[in-house]
């Protein structure tokens, strides 16, 4: 029977259990990084707010979720627990929105952004797509048997993650 | 199937860059040369088995449009594939180039993900 | 914010965050040098220079990034490269965004190390951006008519 497993803020989900999905709601300026082996068919959701630990170790400390220095290392060595070979990996990026109480000038959508890319990039990951700024909320689904990406932006039908040769996602406009 | 791939740019740095993407893109690497301009990339051309090529456009000495010349006028090079990767996104440099042969174009600056998703498109469409 | 500051700011952004992973969040101010400072000139359609200078640290965390290296592990050997390399890109979106029918030629940059009073100053359009890194100037001259654009336009 198939499974919903839900993914908070500031929190990591990982499954081997082909009938789940993992869900994460209400991505403004968060981002959500999803990650999935196809072989082992192991998925896992990471929902971060913030981009660097160094803004607040003590609270990195009880909660490295929050971060996606210490975030996303610990999705990736969940996964790997699970069966999942970095090679194999196909990341999806989504959220980093610039939501109306973020005032310009602090902008932690775009940072968010712009920090889970250059630690993949560093970690010798490829991000297979992205969908990523803009000012609405986001909603991501990973099916953990199929790997599929599915994603809702506020207002709109949920779509399929299309992987476009300039590596965005393509959003049903 | 492996495949050897010349990289060509006045950047050393650039070339560590389209090197590391080949890399972490899964491809399967028999041999990777490096280039820094289209002369030293012909003689690559002529000394190595190349089955891919990625060149920049502006460098000194022989620039990427010479070179895609040259490469089209020689029997056997011609048929190597040439991925051209430039700031040089202007229509006229873009059609220019693929009209000489190029049989892809990214522009910089570029995502990872948009080269290798170019490199896997040209590599299927000439079957290497 | 005149047409060219408007898309040389425009231009900055999308180089930085594309292929430098960063971000350029609002204004900035020159801090003491030592700068790495690049240029290249551009013939064709149109002719001029464009620069960009960052000091020694922030050039240094830009070519970590670009390289995927951490500040310490970047060879050092690499950061002048790769500032040049960012002038080069960013000349090319400025072009195509100045003319899209244009046709240019970009010459290669030359990078050198300065102190911060011998930066180039007399550009017709020039920028300071804030990083999180710390600062990059950007400066750009476009001739029209063969004739150097002043900074009054």
């Amino acid at each position: 029977m198939a499974q919903e497993v839900i993914v908070g803020v500031a929190d990591c989900r990982v499954s081997n259990h082909p009938e789940s999905s993992l869900i994460t709601y209400a991505l403004g300026s968060c981002i959500a990084v999803a990650i999935h082996d196809p072989v082992s068919q192991v998925g896992g959701i990471l929902h971060l707010m913030l981009p660097e630990s160094s803004l607040d170790a003590s609270k990195a400390e009880k909660n490295p979720y929050m971060f996606a220095d210490t975030g996303i290392p610990l999705l990736f060595h969940q996964a790997y627990a699970y069966g999942a070979e970095k090679s194999r990996l196909v990341v999806c990026i989504a959220g980093g929105a610039q939501v109306i109480n973020d005032a310009a000038v602090f902008n932690i959508g775009k940072r968010n952004c712009l920090a889970v890319r250059k630690l993949l990039w560093r970690a010798g990951v490829m991000i297979r797509s992205e969908a990523v700024g803009g000012s609405e909320s986001r909603t991501v689904r990973l099916e953990v048997g199929s790997g599929k990406f599915m994603l809702r932006t506020a207002g709109r039908p949920e779509n399929t993650s299309e992987r476009r040769n300039d590596g965005v996602l393509c959003l049903n406009r | 199937m492996a495949f050897s791939v010349l990289i060509v740019d006045d950047c050393p740095a650039m070339q560590t860059v389209i090197r590391r993407i080949l890399g972490i893109s899964g491809f399967d690497l028999e041999a990777c040369y490096f280039a820094a301009d289209g002369s030293e990339a012909l003689s690559m051309l002529r000394r190595h088995t190349v089955d891919l090529v990625i060149s920049d456009v502006n460098m000194p000495k022989l620039d990427g449009e010479a070179m895609l010349r040259c490469l089209s006028e020689d029997e056997k090079l011609r048929k190597v594939p040439v991925v051209m990767v430039s700031s040089d996104g202007t229509r006229s440099r873009v059609d220019r180039l693929v009209g000489m042969g190029a049989k892809g174009y990214i522009v910089k600056p570029f995502q990872p993900a948009a080269l290798r998703a170019e490199l896997e498109r040209v590599l299927e469409a000439e079957n290497v | 914010m005149s047409e060219f500051d408007e898309l040389l700011s425009s231009a900055t952004e999308e180089v930085l965050e594309n292929m430098f992973y960063t971000g350029a969040f609002g204004p900035g101010t020159e801090g003491d040098g030592p700068y790495y400072s690049a240029g290249v000139s551009f013939t064709g359609s149109r002719n001029g220079t464009l620069d960009v200078a960052a000091p020694e640290s922030t050039a240094t965390a830009l070519a970590a990034a670009f390289l995927g290296e951490t500040v310490e592990s970047v060879p050092p050997e690499h950061v002048p490269t790769v500032i040049g390399e960012l002038a080069n890109v960013l000349c090319g979106v400025v072009l195509g965004r100045v003319e899209e029918g244009g046709h240019f030629v970009i010459a290669p940059p030359q990078v050198s190390r300065l102190e911060l009073a011998s930066l180039a100053r007399n550009l017709a359009v020039r920028q300071v951006f804030e990083l999180e890194e710390g600062t990059l100037s950007v400066g750009l001259t476009i001739d029209v008519s063969g004739d150097a654009v002043s900074p009054d336009g």
